[in-house]
């Protein structure tokens, strides 16, 4: 042993692992899999076709193909992005690497994928044996990819596809991915639920709106150890499980691609929904430029009990007025306002908003000064009364502030408007 | 001088002054004065482009000074160069223009630069991008570094012609994430480094290894980018900065910029009791020369060794001066500040709103505080090369400059004030890394297998690369297929591993006096001795006193005091021999290098009274043990060197001894004398020998010891050389230590002992 194996002996925290009988180094490959030789080299590609009807949670894969033509709207950019022309052209992806962090050394050892055909639903994963199969993959995927006008991800846009397109980058491969769109269904997840679940995982998504229970799943968390462990000892049994989890990831992003195809196409029953995601769903379709559908579903919220429905009314009218819709927006705002004469003194801070809101109705649209001043003065006498209780905090002296404002102003407008009628400068 | 106030209106009349002041003059051990230099210049290099002579020209500036000139040519001719450069001499040209031309007569070329702290390098970003301006050309410039918004970064990897950013940013942000900065790394022409001197120890044998990975990564990206450093005056730049890049260099040292007339004083505080050869505190010294300078206008820098000196000397010149100049224009200035704090420190030097500043070496690098107009060394700093440095701050280019080398009374200072021949005669030091240090290597082998897998015939560093990747292997970091290294681990490599070694685990000092309030921060070093419970911590002169010490989650918890003492903390340490690398014999003697572990604990700490500094009380210490594994250079006594004595005056001897070689060490390692410590057994754990141990404090060593090893027999003449011409009765602080510490014949018994081993002693 040279002296530096003597030092690195020293330095060994622990007695060396004990390095255990290598197996036979060929993967016993996993099911419905078989390698993929190229000239630059072989990997392993495992294949699983569904028919259109196969149940996933709550739909059947082949319902994708009545949603597919909304699913631009998913992003936010939705105006620009070029819209699916097919649901063949989606690409479900997702992938296994060894570590967390886009950095140069996180490796995707598995590249999962699903698309659909006429007739069936096919995934299909890439498999290296050992890193150095990287780039006999990496060849094979980009070719494959040609076809594809939307990659469907979750998380993929910051996380899975930047990891891949650095290991082009790494193995020098040419490589653009200009003409590809991103459909990264976690924001939209998260906008819909982040009140309602508690960690918008895809796992916790699936299991808690889409209906997918798993039985002994391999958490995507221990993929590496388990990777790390086949490269050790070249048992590649434990695999197996790390297979079905990614194949099932990839179901699991038709399924929800679906049920948001299905908001967006008007087709999910909203009546069976808790209160806050009947909300924020009226929200993202009003966003998604969906009018008639988001007033569908806000009319739906105004049927749930006052209790449930109160926190969300200005919302709600505020997305009229954006529309332009006043005459919805004044009933909300009257029913909003409605709750603080009932109320407590100490709500009134939400219920000047209503007021407000009204008097600038009131003064902007209709030019009923008069209407506007007595709507500013119930605010004001509010505003007054809850600061006998309690100290007013610098917000709420604001508030006072403009109300004056807005007070004199309109003092000088309903003024103005009686001078028309009569000349008051003769008097 | 103004008759009426007693005040002086230049800093020549404060000089004439000081000559006619006896009192002060008799501590004067030595004056010498540095003649005016007048500049050199050199014509505009041929084909230096239009636009940056126009940028010039609009600057005021015509000619170059002869350092500049040469830098360009011999960088445009294809040469890895380093500039060796006093303090404002316009060294930032010397790599400035050949990296404009390169951009502008291609302006795909990139260029990064790479400065030790972030402060420099906002400042180098601000100064070139004044000079672009000037040019009326599009060459971005951007720093990146922690503090760059994520929505500018892209931008910056794709478009920024020049980077500037720090070796901790490039090893662990931009290394590992190269495939992001494609467009840098294919186009990179120039690299430079700046303050290369500051790289040597630790942190320079880390950041050589981050060099090592950037070349790597231009490899593989096809660039092969020249190297442009700059160094501060050390013995060694060229071979220093050789080995921290791994190319040929041409030197370039003939500075060509003017210097007004420079005068160093070294000052040797009075003797007050002889027969314990004690002098008076260096630090009420240092106070009085810079009161008087501060209070004559003169705008004067103060350095101290240690953090807490300079909150000693900051104190008590606010006290003193407040009354004429109000307290907020004397500021200190260390590690432990907050960054917005400094900012504020710098700007006020600069425009000259603040008088004085007393520093730690935080100061020592090129911020830009301006030229100051004197400087008082609270101490000799260690290194010539530093106290170079530190009175390199004053200096106006049409006046005179003052240095004063206030020494304190350990046996370091006493040797270089009464040998000034040995600073003024001596190369400065030479600034020596290790960056094959095991522990770092493997550290930074792994960064560097995260980025690109490693190949069969490639080489990284000077020791088997082969042999590390298969520990690696065996470790289950990396794979191998087919003669390629991959790396194999969940683990991002670079966020476990800091380039200064305490850096990432700094221990976060809280003020609770008025609810909780971060004021400052210290290291995992000097946590133990300095923020343990009950310790007094001095921070911007106010003192606080350690209430808790939360170890785990290094935080500690301090409240506001007014109390009359500080407090100093003693180690105990344990020392195990591991492997023995080399070893000779010498008559009485044989020393030996190798491999040890250090175990350390702090156990009590003494109350020290301010101003008298007598010991008033002290308390125990509760902390963990620290084991440290590192290299070590010890020699062991035999029994014909030792015999006749008794193991008391044997352990007189040995203290006396080692308290003398710890101090001289330093001499001859362009280090902090903090990074080597010298421990006395008088019975070796294993030999049962008496023995005196040296040892790297950083984990597997930096090549300190290795060199002390060398060195043996310098030491021991030097030793003996301090000892005999101390002009103490029987052992003072300045030779063997103090009576208390060595008993009475603690001189004797050391110089017997040096006797012993053939050393010249009378």
């Amino acid at each position: 042993m040279s002296h530096l194996q003597d030092r690195l002996q020293r330095l060994r925290s622990t007695s060396p692992v004990q390095s255990t009988e290598k197996k036979n180094r060929d993967l016993s490959l996993p099911s419905n899999s078989r390698l993929v030789e190229t000239n630059e080299g072989s990997f392993v590609l495992r294949q699983c076709k569904y028919s259109l009807d196969h149940l996933h949670g709550h739909y059947a894969l082949g319902q994708l193909c009545e949603v597919y033509d909304l699913l631009s709207r998913i992003s936010k950019r939705f105006q620009t992005l070029k819209s699916v022309e097919s649901y063949r052209d989606l690409l479900f992806f997702d992938t296994e690497t060894t570590g967390l962090g886009v950095g140069a050394g996180n490796v995707p050892f598995m590249i999962g994928y699903g698309y659909y055909t006429d007739t069936e639903f096919i995934t299909e994963q890439l498999f290296i044996r050992n890193p150095g199969e990287e780039r006999a993959m990496l060849h094979y995927f980009y070719e494959f990819i040609q076809g594809f006008t939307h990659l469907v991800t979750y998380n993929g846009r910051t996380f899975d596809w930047p990891i891949v397109k650095n290991r082009y980058v790494l193995n020098r491969i040419l490589f653009s991915d200009a003409d590809l769109e991103q459909l990264d269904l976690l924001y939209i997840s998260r906008n819909l639920w982040k009140n309602s679940i508690i960690s918008c995982r895809l796992s916790n998504v699936e299991e808690q709106r889409l209906g997918i229970r798993r039985h002994n799943d391999v958490s995507g968390a221990y993929a590496p150890s388990i990777y790390f462990q086949y490269l050790a000892d070249g048992d590649g049994s434990p695999l197996e499980g790390v297979f079905l989890h990614n194949e099932l990831d990839v179901l699991t992003l038709a399924t929800l691609a679906i049920h948001l195809g299905s908001i967006l196409a008007g087709q999910l029953d909203l009546t069976k929904l808790n209160t806050d995601d009947v909300f924020r769903i009226g929200n993202w379709l009003d966003q998604a430029n969906l009018p008639e559908l988001a007033e569908a579903a806000f009319r739906e919220l105004l049927k749930r009990p006052a209790q449930s429905k109160r926190k969300y009314l200005l919302s709600i009218a505020t997305v009229f007025k954006k529309n332009r819709q006043f005459e919805q927006a004044v009933l909300l705002w009257r029913e909003a306002a409605e709750f603080g004469r009932t109320g407590q003194a100490l709500h009134a801070l939400h219920t000047l908003q209503p007021l407000i809101e009204l008097a600038m109705y009131y003064e902007h649209q209709c030019k009923q000064y008069n209407q506007a001043l007595d709507l500013v003065d119930e605010a004001l006498n509010r505003a007054e009364r809850r600061q006998s209780i309690r100290r007013p905090s610098d917000k709420d002296r604001l508030l006072l502030e403009q109300l004056m404002k807005r007070r004199a102003r309109l003092m000088t407008k309903a003024y103005r408007g009686l001078s028309e009628d009569v000349d008051l400068l003769s008097f | 001088m103004n008759r009426l106030t007693g005040k002086t209106s230049t800093i020549e009349e404060w000089i004439e002054q000081l000559r006619l002041s006896p009192e002060l003059m008799e501590q004067v051990t030595s004056w010498r004065t540095i003649p005016v230099r007048d500049a050199k210049y050199a014509d505009m290099p041929v084909g230096l482009h239009p636009m940056i002579r126009k940028s010039l020209a609009d600057k005021g500036i015509s000619q170059l000074y002869t350092h500049q000139h040469d830098a360009f040519v011999q960088v445009t001719s294809g040469h890895h160069v380093v500039t060796v450069t006093p303090t404002a001499s316009g060294k930032t040209l010397c790599y400035n223009l050949p990296v404009l031309q390169a951009i502008l007569e291609d302006d795909s070329a990139r260029a990064l630069y790479l400065f030790p702290t972030k402060a420099l390098a906002q400042d180098q970003v601000a100064e070139l991008q004044e000079f672009v301006n000037r040019m009326d050309a599009d060459i971005k410039t951007h720093t990146y570094d922690g503090d760059t918004p994520p929505t500018v970064r892209q931008a910056i990897r794709n478009a920024g012609h020049v980077v500037v950013t720090n070796p901790d940013m490039l090893h662990s942000a931009i290394l590992p994430h190269h495939t992001k900065w494609v467009k840098l790394f294919e186009n990179l022409q120039y690299i430079v480094i700046d303050e290369v001197h500051s790289y040597r120890g630790v942190f320079g044998s880390h950041v050589a290894n981050v060099i090592r990975r950037l070349k790597r990564i231009c490899k593989f990206y096809g660039s092969t980018p020249q190297f442009i450093c700059a160094s501060a005056t050390i013995d060694n730049p060229k071979e220093h900065a050789e080995r921290l890049i791994e190319e040929q260099t041409v030197l370039i040292d003939n500075n060509g910029a003017p210097a007004g007339e420079k005068h160093f004083v070294f000052y040797n505080p009075p003797v007050v009791n002889k027969q314990l050869g004690i002098r008076r505190s260096s630090v009420l010294e240092s106070q009085k020369l810079a009161a008087s300078l501060l209070k004559n206008g003169i705008q004067t820098i103060v350095f101290a060794r240690s953090r807490v000196r300079v909150e000693l000397l900051l104190t008590y010149l606010q006290d003193m001066v407040k009354s004429e100049l109000g307290s907020k224009s004397i500021r200190g200035y260390r590690g432990g500040y907050l960054p917005k704090q400094r900012r504020e420190i710098e700007r006020g030097l600069r425009n000259g709103e603040i008088r004085g500043v007393v520093s730690t070496n935080a100061l020592e690098l090129g911020i830009d505080i301006g030229q100051l107009q004197a400087c008082v060394l609270n101490g000799y700093p260690g290194s010539i090369a530093s106290v170079w440095q530190q009175s390199g701050r004053a200096g106006r280019r049409c006046e005179s400059s003052i240095t004063f080398l206030v020494a304190s009374s350990n046996p370091l200072d006493q040797f270089i004030i009464e040998n000034p021949q040995f600073f003024f005669d001596r190369p400065p030091e030479q600034a020596r890394i290790h960056p094959d240090n095991l522990i770092i290597l493997i550290d930074h082998i792994k960064c560097a297998a995260y980025e690109l897998p490693f190949e069969q015939d490639e080489k990284f560093g000077g020791e088997s690369l082969m042999d590390v990747l298969e520990f690696l292997q065996e470790e289950r970091v990396v794979h191998q297929v087919n003669n390629r290294w991959y790396w194999m681990d969940q683990a991002f490599p670079a966020n476990h591993i800091s380039l200064r070694s305490a850096a990432q685990e700094n221990f976060v000092i809280i003020d609770v006096t008025h609810g909780p309030k971060v004021i400052g921060e210290v290291d995992r070093f000097t946590a133990p001795t300095m923020i343990h419970e009950e310790a007094i911590y001095i921070h911007e002169g106010v003192q606080f006193q350690v209430e808790k010490l939360d170890y785990e989650e290094k935080k500690a918890f301090v409240r506001q005091v007014k109390v009359d003492y500080f407090t100093d903390a003693n180690m105990a340490i344990d020392l195990h021999v591991l492997h023995v690398d080399r070893e000779r014999e010498h008559p009485g003697l044989s020393r030996y290098y190798g491999e040890v572990t250090v175990n350390s604990k702090p156990t009590i700490f003494k109350k020290i009274k301010l101003r008298t500094h007598e010991n008033i009380g002290s308390g125990p210490i509760h902390l963990p043990e620290e084991q440290l594994h590192t290299s070590s250079y010890w020699f062991t006594l035999e029994e014909s060197a030792t015999s006749g004595r008794s193991t008391n005056d044997l352990q007189f001897a040995l203290l006396g001894l080692a308290n003398v070689l710890v101090h001289i060490a330093p001499l001859y390692l362009m280090c902090d004398p903090m990074d080597i410590r010298v421990v006395p057994q008088v019975k070796a754990t294993q030999s049962k020998k008496p023995t005196i141990y040296f040892y790297d404090r950083y984990p597997g060593g930096i090549g300190l010891s290795e060199r002390l090893f060398e060195l043996h027999g310098n030491l021991l003449e030097e030793a003996a050389r301090l000892i005999r011409k101390c002009t103490c009765l029987s052992g003072c602080p300045a030779c063997v230590g103090p009576v208390e510490e060595v008993g009475l014949l603690g001189k004797q018994h050391a110089l017997d002992l040096l006797r012993g081993l053939g050393e010249k002693v009378t």
